[in-house]
């Protein structure tokens, strides 16, 4: 029994190939069902987003199964080219070591973007609905969920804004901690002021003030936030309400000067006052940051915080690379039960210990036997337990030729209760991940 | 017998807390939950050791122990911690941990430097008002230190913000408005304890000294007690809030802190 992964993304293939090989949502699990008929294959999920397509599959043979997953991949291709320079493939301890890197989010085009594990959530779902994962897959997707879950709460990866829009929020986050209740003002309608004052909605900002040089555009944006349009001749006055302003006029000179700050200031009674300048050229003079309580970014300000933000998360990847090493170690070291090998003598040992201990037990009972007695015994004893052995053992041998053989070594162990923990209980586990967690998981920082 | 056990949990306190402290830094450095848990943990339990050496020497001196450096001391790094642990709910601010525990560190190391034996303490604090007013004290003065560290939290951040620099700190400390609004809060508690602490001296001082104002202590205390008076005032009269307000803050800790340490030298009151 192998883990096997395939499938091509943002670092192999360009956006024509990835935007041909997809499965969309609606016949997933026609796909799943083919790809697990396929004659090398047991278990499959089929993971499917806008930067990669991938697919895990429990294979009896590395070889095969990865034939089979070419074969696949080429039948499900829309255009008429070679897939083949574009996939990847990795096989045992890689494959288990990419799943938990992408759910880590450590492979995704933004690294530490928080969707990717929504993303894989579903897919598990999916495979799981379409009956197409088994105790291998139920075990590691299981494990996945909690790789991802791990390096998100134990590193800073997703902690730290990657866009402009975002930084704001955090560095508004640093100046009011909580956002709730606070005001925002926009100085001029644009796309990307409204893209702004839409997280800051989201983040818990009540008031939402417009000013704009034309007052019917201010009027239907304000609509849009359900905020208030003010006039824009009566900028200064108006901003004193404002704990946070975006400004972003398409105005030659400086819009907001320090004569209008100090209005704002003292009427603000000095409160602090977050300015945020996305024009180009800037709206607000640069000598306001120096008033007591205001703090100043213009465009440059705010993308040498993301610039930092994503340095950071470098830096947290590599403490996510050795919680990811570890959880490899402790899929492998479960995966490693599954094998007929190990199993065989494992049943071997058992049946020897308690015909011993039969053994013993009848020696107690008659003191009296002799040496030519005992050897007798033993030899009968033995007999019975190889012979018993012997078909279960061949058999075993034989099924790990076939795709679902480990599935054999599996109700052996159970059968003969060689492992600890139940498999009921396993399954029962797995059901609610798939129920609890499938819910796309939003994106606080706007990685996605 | 027990004022061994006064000296063994007073250092197992002080290890505990130096323990704390280790994980606090961790946690500032690499953000790691089971580090905070860890940090606040160790300081839960240091503050057990801590309390169980101060019952100890309540019963090896018979009375309510708050008298002496060794004492005193103790008892102000005992408050710190006390209300450290109560703010823990806002768990923003158990990255305080890391700048309050070496202050912990240095009055326990204070008041290791002026151990006295039980023997040695006089009868003056067995009147009910003096043990109401050294009571007190400690409380008002562990919430002006926390107040303080916040403040200081709060220039290091407030620069940060000015400045643009997003490094550890930036993303570390908490925002500019939780930090002024605790500061402001802990100097609200500590003032009305800092002025129970004075009526009480003076319905004691009255009574047997009559030129007790004259005491260099008790003047500069009450020039503290104005100054964070004026905080609390225009923070609530004139809405003052940010850099000034927490310079201020900062000036009324140091008075209290060189108040201290003129104890240390010359003796509590001079009539005393």
């Amino acid at each position: 029994m192998h883990i096997i992964a395939s499938g091509l993304s943002h670092k192999t293939a360009p956006i024509e190939i990835r935007e041909a090989l997809t499965f969309p949502e609606h016949n997933m699990g026609e796909a799943l069902t083919s790809l697990t008929s396929l004659p090398n294959i047991n278990e499959g999920v089929i993971l499917s987003t806008c930067n990669r397509t991938e697919i895990y599959a429990v294979a009896n043979d590395i070889d095969k199964g990865r034939n089979d997953l070419v074969t696949f991949f080429n039948d499900c291709y829309k255009e008429d080219c070679d897939l083949e320079e574009y996939l990847y493939f990795h096989d045992a301890l890689a494959a288990v070591n990419h799943l938990f890197r992408v759910i880590a989010s450590l492979d995704s085009m933004v690294v530490g973007e928080a969707q990717i594990l929504g993303q894989v959530k579903e897919a598990y779902a999916h495979a799981f609905d379409a009956q197409t994962t088994n105790i291998v897959f139920n075990r590691l997707f299981r494990q996945a969920f909690a790789v991802g879950k791990r390096v998100r709460t134990e590193t800073d990866i997703g902690e730290n804004a990657v866009s402009i829009s975002y930084a704001a929020i955090q560095l508004a986050k640093k100046v009011f901690g909580d956002l709730t209740g606070k005001s925002v003002m926009i100085v001029g309608a644009g796309k990307m002021s409204e893209l702004t004052a839409k997280h800051l909605v989201s983040n818990g900002v009540t008031n939402v003030l417009i000013a704009n040089r034309s007052h019917d555009k201010a009027v239907k944006m304000a609509k849009l936030f359900n905020g208030q349009a003010v006039e824009f001749e009566n900028l200064a006055d108006e901003m004193a309400a404002a704990d946070i302003v975006i400004s972003s006029t398409g105005a030659e000179n400086f819009v907001i000067k320090p004569e209008d700050m100090k209005v704002v200031m003292s009427k603000r009674r000095y409160r602090p006052i977050f300015l945020i300048d996305i024009a180009v050229p800037r709206d607000i003079a640069p000598e306001v940051n120096d008033f007591e309580n205001v703090y100043l970014y213009d465009i440059d300000d705010l993308q040498s915080v993301v610039d930092s933000n994503l340095a950071e998360r470098s830096r947290e990847a590599k403490e996510a690379e050795s919680i990811i090493k570890i959880e490899v170690q402790n899929f492998l070291s479960w995966q490693s039960t599954l094998e007929v090998v190990p199993t065989i003598s494992e049943l071997r040992k058992k049946a020897e210990s308690i015909r011993r201990g039969e053994l013993e037990k009848l020696a107690n009972k008659f003191n009296n036997l002799s040496d030519e007695e005992k050897n007798a015994l033993n030899a009968l004893t033995s007999g019975i337990i190889n012979k018993l052995l012997h078909d279960p053992m061949v058999r075993l041998k034989e099924s790990s030729r076939h795709k679902e053989g480990y599935l054999y070594v599996d109700a052996l162990r159970h059968l003969f209760d060689l492992d600890e923990g139940d498999k009921e209980e396993q399954k029962q586990e797995a059901r609610e991940t798939v129920q609890n967690n499938v819910r796309a998981v939003k994106d606080p920082h706007g990685a996605g | 017998m027990s004022e061994r056990l006064v000296i063994i949990f007073f250092w197992l306190a002080f290890m505990t807390y130096a323990a704390a402290f280790i994980f606090y830094l961790y946690l500032f450095f690499n953000k790691r939950q089971i580090m905070g848990v860890l940090a606040v943990s160790l300081t839960a339990l240091g503050f057990l050791f801590h309390t169980i050496s101060f019952g100890a020497r309540w019963v090896s001196v018979g009375y309510i122990p708050l008298e002496g450096a060794f004492e005193s001391y103790s008892m102000f790094a005992w408050a710190v911690v006390l209300i450290y642990l109560t703010l823990m709910w806002k768990s923003e601010l158990k990255v305080l941990g890391a700048w309050l525990m070496p202050f912990v560190g240095v009055l326990l190391g204070i008041s290791w430097v002026k151990y006295e034996s039980p023997e040695r303490l006089s009868e003056v604090v067995k009147n009910t008002w003096i043990i109401l007013h050294v009571s007190v004290v400690f409380l008002a003065y562990a919430g002006f230190t926390i107040a303080a560290v916040l403040a200081l939290l709060y220039l290091i951040q407030q620069r940060q913000l000015k400045k643009r620099h997003v490094n550890l700190f930036f993303r570390r400390l908490p925002a500019l408005e939780v930090l002024d609004d605790w500061s402001n809060r802990a100097i609200s508690m500590a003032l009305p304890f800092m002025t129970m602490t004075i009526i009480t001296g003076m319905i004691r001082a009255i009574k047997d000294f009559p030129s007790w104002y004259y005491d260099p202590f008790v003047i500069s205390t009450a020039l503290t007690w104005f100054l964070f008076g004026l905080y609390i005032a225009l923070r609530y009269l004139r809405d003052w809030r940010g850099r000034r307000i927490a310079y201020m803050a900062i000036a009324g800790f140091a008075s209290i802190f060189l108040i201290q340490v003129m104890k240390v030298f010359s003796g509590f009151h001079q009539f005393g």
